[in-house]
């Protein structure tokens, strides 16, 4: 299953993830791609002239969408436009997302796709499932980029003056080469952050961090609600040989949104 | 020739050539040694014995002697990877991405050759 940018979608088997973005997918299976773009739907989708844009912009014939047909023993909770290559889905919760695929798809296959596709808007808490990461995002955080990598997985998240990365190493024996968290970490720390840190707390497999505003002691709150320091968590987990690093950088979140992504951030099984 | 397709490149075997020398450092890090890859200007100019003198040192991390350690010419890229899925748990897009980046810059210093 993948839950990424508000969107969650079974994966097929043998379906692999190559590439992702803020609002964008694609997936590959045995020579086969399929792109999805998705997003909150700004206005009421036209299947016509939105269609024909689309199109338009998959370098496909321009003739505009149509509503599909579907089988007896189908029902969609959302509405499925399209044929060939290209299907639009409008979801339930204001989302919508295009399926080009990289051969002519029947509808019936498309549905079987569609069908358990679930969206999540902005404004609320967002599930992330991705490889072998998991996280839940507060309301209106979005994804400014993604990046993967052997050894590295990385997500920027943005909420106003708030910077979160995630990032997650494997294999955190070879990593750590015997060391310990404390001395890890600002190595793990300096490709996202520049400045020395302080560690708050430590047992060992979790290490808890911060660097406080600078400017003068009795204005450093002031300087600290502007945003000049960052704190986060470094976490070893054993059972799946991985380290898991959070840094926030720039305007402190609201104690409850801090503490939805520590703790909800883990390894998981691949799928 | 070069693998042309993934698949292909997974499927091929990697063989360690034969005049690498292969030390092992305190640290149970694998060194290699290894005749650099001169241009034939270069060779044509120098005495032979200097030429056959010349030796470049690797020192490989762990997960590269992990992987050099199982380079028998029998084994497969993919199945060095699966290897090392194995061992360290990693993602296998990610070991085979990195093993197959590790026998690409082995074979650009012609330690290992592909078959």
């Amino acid at each position: 299953m993948l839950v990424w940018d508000g969107l969650q979608f079974e994966l097929a088997e043998a379906m692999e993830v190559v590439e992702l973005h803020r609002g964008y997918v694609r997936l590959a299976t045995e020579g086969q791609c399929l792109e999805l773009r998705f997003g909150t739907e700004k206005r009421p989708f036209e299947p016509q002239r939105d269609g024909r844009r689309l199109q338009q912009g998959a370098g496909l014939a321009a003739t505009g969408l149509d509503l599909c047909t579907l089988p007896e023993y189908v029902s969609l909770t959302g509405t499925l436009y399209g044929g060939g290559r290209l299907y639009v889905y409008r979801l339930v919760g204001g989302g919508v997302a295009a399926l080009l695929y990289s051969r002519d798809k029947a509808v019936e296959e498309v549905v079987q796709q569609v069908a358990a596709m679930q969206w999540t808007a902005e404004d609320r808490r967002r599930q992330w499932r991705c490889l072998d990461l998991a996280f839940v995002s507060p309301p209106r955080m979005v994804l400014q980029k993604a990046r993967f990598a052997p050894g590295t997985f990385t997500v920027v998240l943005k909420k106003g003056g708030t910077v979160v990365t995630l990032a997650r190493l494997v294999p955190a024996d070879v990593v750590l080469g015997g060391q310990g968290l404390a001395e890890v970490a600002p190595k793990l720390l300096n490709s996202i952050v520049t400045g020395g840190m302080e560690v708050i707390s430590g047992d060992g497999d979790t290490l808890d961090f911060i660097r406080r505003g600078w400017g003068p002691p009795l204005l450093k709150p002031v300087f600290s609600w502007f945003g000049t320091g960052f704190r986060g968590r470094l976490r070893h987990d054993r059972h799946t040989n991985r380290l898991l690093l959070v840094v926030e950088r720039g305007r402190p979140l609201a104690p409850d949104d801090y503490q939805t992504i520590l703790q909800s951030y883990v390894a998981v099984n691949e799928g | 020739m070069s693998p042309s397709t993934k698949d292909e490149a997974l499927a091929a075997r990697p063989v360690v050539n034969g005049v690498v020398g292969v030390a092992i450092g305190d640290s149970g890090l694998i060194r290699l040694s290894y005749p650099p890859a001169l241009p034939g200007w270069l060779v044509r100019l120098l005495p032979l014995s200097r030429v056959k003198s010349l030796r470049r040192t690797l020192e490989l991390d762990a997960m590269g002697t992990f992987v050099y350690g199982h380079i028998d010419g029998q084994r497969s890229v993919r199945q060095l990877a699966q290897l090392v899925t194995e061992r360290y748990r990693c993602l296998p897009r990610e070991a085979e991405e990195g093993v197959a980046a590790f026998v690409r810059e082995l074979g650009r210093r012609g330690i290992i050759g592909l078959r």
